[in-house]
């Protein structure tokens, strides 16, 4: 091992540059890697302390106070499941207006001026209620930060024509319901006896919530047993929605988790990418040693030992650059983790497990030895006096096709020259343009993805939105009077209307969202990706979650809850669905009218006539019913996750894109030192030094070529791909997909640019030596 | 003196594209403990391809090479290294030290191959360059040195484990001729310590000065032996 040792260190010492960049890519890869196992390892770590900080509740559940008095659901914390319980709170939607630009909806509860011993909060600002002030509102850090919103600032609540003001005394962070805008209504605290207060005294608030901790909540099995017995003990139909910490955790840990399966994904690739880089760097050491291993064998290096001086110089690269990228993960994986800790107030921990320490250098380790043992190994079995007597391994001899094609196309000959030799080495342009194809596909997914996004952006109806504005009534407008003044308003074409509603999967405790569409619902073009839209009075339309979850197919029927009655709709079609995991459906509004004929729609959805200035006509309906409506311009933008996403493929791209361009440098680098007595002839004989550029700089870009025409396809492919794994993640249903043709065409110039300037200094470097200096080089 | 090279009825062919080439045919010989000898013959004969032969480089169609007692056409492949290693010193026309190690670690390499110690590598070390008269270069790289200080290098690299045969493939065949005058002059300060010695050389004068016998070769077959000492001196005084 002696002799070993120092041969790999002369040798590491002597290809310092290589080695060097060996290490570069290997510790890119690495924190790539690390990062990426970093932050799946912590992601529930601020959601589960800050869980236990608050005594989070494992279960809350919704009853219709109407069914169900506050006695008996406060007797439910008897039952043999529950550890602890918390409540009934009155709660209520409560759409506010925030400042002059902006309303939305709140979920009010009402509370004692203690704060409750389940799901405590964190005042991040100001204080809780205090006993005696009705006008007291404590809201969500995360929807205040949203309107700029501070403690001492005024609301007002839109629930009836007084419209109560409220004034914010302080803001909160908790853990009972997920992070707000990714889970709505955010969630506010009033004194329980004020809250009724701010509705007519003919429709008081009737919802009630209760906090469950129960002894077993370790998975949702767990939870669905004490939500079947709380079910059990309380009419039927008294329950109108409930929801896990289990889910909690989901929603709040899914925008940091978003952008990981990418860099899974691309890690990987760098991996190989990184693999690739090393053989072809071992696969040149050893033609350019070619004599030196038959000294070697000559002097006494047996085959395992010869395998070992290559195997050795690269593990220990490795080794190096594992460390350092898994320090640079330690950095990195906060700023993804930061996210969630922020959201529920936690400290961000990166936990240092060195297990996973030692299994990421294990897999980075076993890597390098594998793409370094093929070619060491071959050296390992070269014949000793072949070796010692050629001093060189020749490279292939026949003629080049694409020489001769460049030839007949009658190109400079230092173009044909390039082209000549670009495959004179077969497996390093192998090695050389798989590098660069992954650089290129990741590249392709990166702009297939901001294309994709763009795309929804620009067609709402791409994302199962088809109208221009929604107007959403509270409870102090009637119907009545909201369809009157939208007839009346010119600028709006037509509309439909929508009620929404939750209810029971019939026989399970789950519910879906079910949305009852009316008014001119054939003026708007609903599209399904599976099936066809609501024609029969029992059709419905649903999610992608909804047939995965239950185990569902178009033609199959449905059977839920509506008070307390069963409905069994038939499933006609699957429509794209980004809310709710994909568990919603759409029913017709007569459809619904036969088990609730008291509803009436809550929300309007408007195509407005061309050229319609959105924000006057929003600010008209709301002067016009006095503030007691809320319009969305449903102008969309990008959700934080998604610019996550694209802010992550960019890193990665130009990551890749190093890696690529650290690839021609190398194969580049080798190829002209090989033939540098080649080069000595060339110029002996007339080639100018721009020339010998051209022609060094002419190999590389042919590799490049063939990069490309694999890498384009492979990468749109990739991108339908990795996007519709992304689309199941969160059962949305199939994304269409979109290309940028601008994007391409850029890329390519781009590309090419990247290989020249990768192929720069070697080319420069051939073109610039002496020619007496190179004929004398052996 | 006990033989220590015994070859016997050994052949080699060459299998190129299309043709085959006969290197030796029918090679019969012995070299006794101690003994210094030259193989000489036109190129292309069969020397070099003998010689490898006889380092267990290379294995024979046909034949029995047995070099101190073992026969190595019956050795695997890294039961070859480590007989090279333990019992063969080579010494090359062009020297062959490897490029990126200095001098000491060029002459320290085989020995740390084997079971000694790495003090006892480097004691043997300082002693042979001390011997070789280029102690002061052992940090040097061999591209810092001349022809003659490389292949003093290589000597004392082929020694550093005490062979039993040390075999040289042209070793002044890249020197000038003081610096080829003075590594035959080694090899002979070599062979009078006992060292057993077989060269392939051009240089008639080297094989008559200094070798115990010339063995020739010529198309593949020993043409004929002779006792340097029957051979008369020349009067050229080149080295070629």
């Amino acid at each position: 091992m002696r002799a070993i040792f120092r041969k790999a260190r002369a040798d590491l010492w002597q290809r310092r540059l290589q080695s060097l960049l060996t290490l570069l890519i290997l510790w890119i890869t690495m924190s790539m890697g690390a990062t990426a196992a970093l932050v799946l390892a912590n992601t529930n770590q601020p959601f589960e302390h800050a869980f236990a900080q608050f005594n989070g509740p494992h279960l809350v559940v919704d009853f219709d106070g109407k069914q169900v008095s506050d006695a008996a659901l406060a007797d439910l914390a008897n039952l043999p499941e529950i550890a602890a319980a918390e409540g009934p709170f009155i709660t209520a939607d409560v759409p506010v207006r925030l400042n002059s630009q902006s309303k939305d909806d709140l979920m009010v509860v009402g509370s004692s001026p203690e704060q409750p011993n389940i799901g405590h909060l964190d005042i991040t600002a100001g204080h809780f209620l205090s006993a005696g002030d009705s006008g007291a509102i404590v809201i969500n850090q995360a929807f205040a930060d949203r309107y700029h919103l501070q403690v001492g600032d005024t609301i007002q609540a839109l629930t009836s024509p007084a419209k109560p003001r409220l004034h914010i005394v302080g803001l909160e962070l908790d853990v009972d319901q997920g992070n707000f805008p990714n889970w709505f209504p955010a969630r506010a605290y009033m004194l329980a006896e004020a809250l009724p207060t701010l509705f007519p005294a003919a429709s008081p608030p009737t919802d009630r919530q209760m906090l469950f901790r129960l002894h077993h909540a370790d998975d949702e099995t767990q939870v669905d047993e004490a939500l079947k017995d709380i079910t059990a003990h309380v009419p039927s139909g008294a329950i109108t929605f409930s929801y896990s910490w289990l889910l909690v955790q989901q929603v709040v840990t899914t925008a940091a988790q978003f952008p990981v399966i990418f860099l899974i994904a691309f890690s990987i690739f760098a991996l190989f990418a990184s693999g690739l880089i090393i053989a072809n760097v071992i696969g040149g050491a050893v033609l350019a040693q070619f004599r030196e291993i038959g000294i070697l064998k000559a002097i006494g290096f047996r085959r395992g030992q010869i395998l070992w001086c290559y195997l050795l110089q690269m593990l220990l690269l490795g080794l190096l650059a594992g460390i350092a990228g898994f320090v640079t993960g330690i950095l990195l994986a906060p700023l993804l983790l930061n996210q969630v800790a922020r959201l529920v107030a936690s400290p961000v921990t990166v936990s240092l497990s060195p297990i996973l320490l030692f299994f990421l250098l294990l897999l980075l380790e076993l890597l390098v030895a594998l793409f370094t043992c093929v070619p060491a190994w071959r050296a390992s079995r070269i014949p000793a006096v072949r070796a010692i007597t050629t001093g060189f391994s020749q490279p292939r001899q026949k003629p080049s096709w694409l020489g001769i094609l460049a030839a007949r196309l009658k190109l400079p000959r230092s173009i044909v020259l390039g082209a000549k030799e670009s495959f004179a080495r077969r497996g390093r342009a192998a090695l050389t343009i798989i590098s660069l194809a992954l650089g290129i596909i990741t590249a392709v997914f990166a702009l297939g993805l901001n294309s994709t996004i763009a795309a929804f952006q620009a067609n709402p109806s791409l994302s199962g939105i088809y109208a221009d504005m929604a107007v959403t009534r509270g409870p102090a407008f009637s119907d009545e009077q909201t369809q009157m003044l939208l007839k009346a308003t010119p600028q709006i074409v037509t509309y439909y209307t929508q009620y929404q509603t939750d209810v029971h999967v019939q026989g399970t405790n789950q519910q879906i969202t079910l949305y009852a569409r009316g008014g001119n619902t054939a003026a708007f073009p609903f599209a399904v990706q599976q099936g066809h839209w609501l024609q029969g009075p029992d059709d419905i339309v649903v999610g992608s979650g909804i047939l995965s979850s239950y185990d569902l197919h178009i033609g199959d029927p449905l059977r839920v809850r509506i008070a307390n009655q069963t409905a069994t709709f038939q499933i006609v079609g699957q429509m794209i669905d980004f809310n709710n995991f994909g568990e919603e459906g759409v029913i017709s509004f007569p459809t619904l009218l036969r088990y609730l004929p008291q509803a009436s729609p809550d929300s309007y959805w408007l195509r407005l006539k061309p050229g319609t200035d959105k924000l006057a006509l929003q600010k008209q309906l709301e002067t016009q019913s006095d503030d007691l409506l809320t319009v969305d311009t449903l102008d969309t933008q990008a959700a934080g996750p998604l610019v996550i996403l694209q802010i992550t493929m960019l890193v990665l791209s130009l990551a890749l894109t190093v890696i690529a361009a650290l690839s021609v440098f190398n194969t580049t680098l080798l190829d002209t030192r090989e033939h540098y007595q080649d080069i000595g002839i060339l110029k002996a004989i007339g080639l100018t030094p721009r020339q010998v550029s051209i022609m060094v700089s002419s190999s590389a870009t042919v590799l490049l070529v063939v990069a490309l025409v694999i890498g384009i396809p492979l990468g749109m492919l990739l991108t339908n791909v990795l996007i519709n794994v992304l689309a199941a993640s969160i059962q949305a249903g199939t994304i269409p997909t979109s290309t940028s043709i601008v994007g391409l065409v850029i890329l390519l110039p781009v590309a090419w640019i990247v290989v020249l300037l990768a192929s720069y200094l070697p080319s420069r470097r051939a073109a610039r030596l002496p020619v007496a200096e190179i004929l004398r080089y052996q | 003196m006990s033989a220590i090279v015994e070859v016997s009825g050994v052949y080699k062919t060459y299998r190129g594209e299309g043709e085959q080439v006969a290197a030796l045919q029918d090679i019969h010989l012995t070299v006794q403990q101690g003994e210094f000898v030259a193989i000489m013959g036109p190129s292309g004969s069969g020397k070099s391809t003998l010689l490898h032969l006889l380092g267990g480089l290379d294995r024979p169609d046909r034949g029995q090479i047995v070099i101190a007692g073992t026969d190595l056409t019956k050795l695997n492949e890294t039961q070859l290294a480590l007989f090279r290693r333990d019992h063969i010193g080579f010494v090359f026309q062009f020297f062959n030290l490897i490029a990126n190690l200095s001098v000491a670690d060029n002459v320290e390499l085989p020995g740390l191959l084997g079971v000694r110690s790495s003090a006892e590598v480097t004691r043997r070390r300082a002693e042979l360059l001390g011997i070789l008269g280029i102690s002061e270069k052992a940090r040097a790289l061999p591209g810092q040195l001349s022809g003659g200080q490389r292949q003093r290098a290589a000597i004392a690299r082929a020694l550093i484990n005490t062979p039993a045969l040390l075999l040289g493939d042209e070793p002044t065949g890249n020197l000038d001729s003081k610096s080829g005058a003075e590594v035959a002059q080694l090899f002979r300060q070599l062979h009078q310590a006992g060292q057993t010695i077989i060269i392939v050389t051009h240089d008639p004068q080297l094989a008559s000065a200094y070798a115990d016998r010339i063995v020739r070769i010529a198309d593949g077959r020993l043409s004929f032996q002779q006792d340097s000492a029957s051979i008369p001196p020349t009067a050229s005084a080149s080295g070629a």
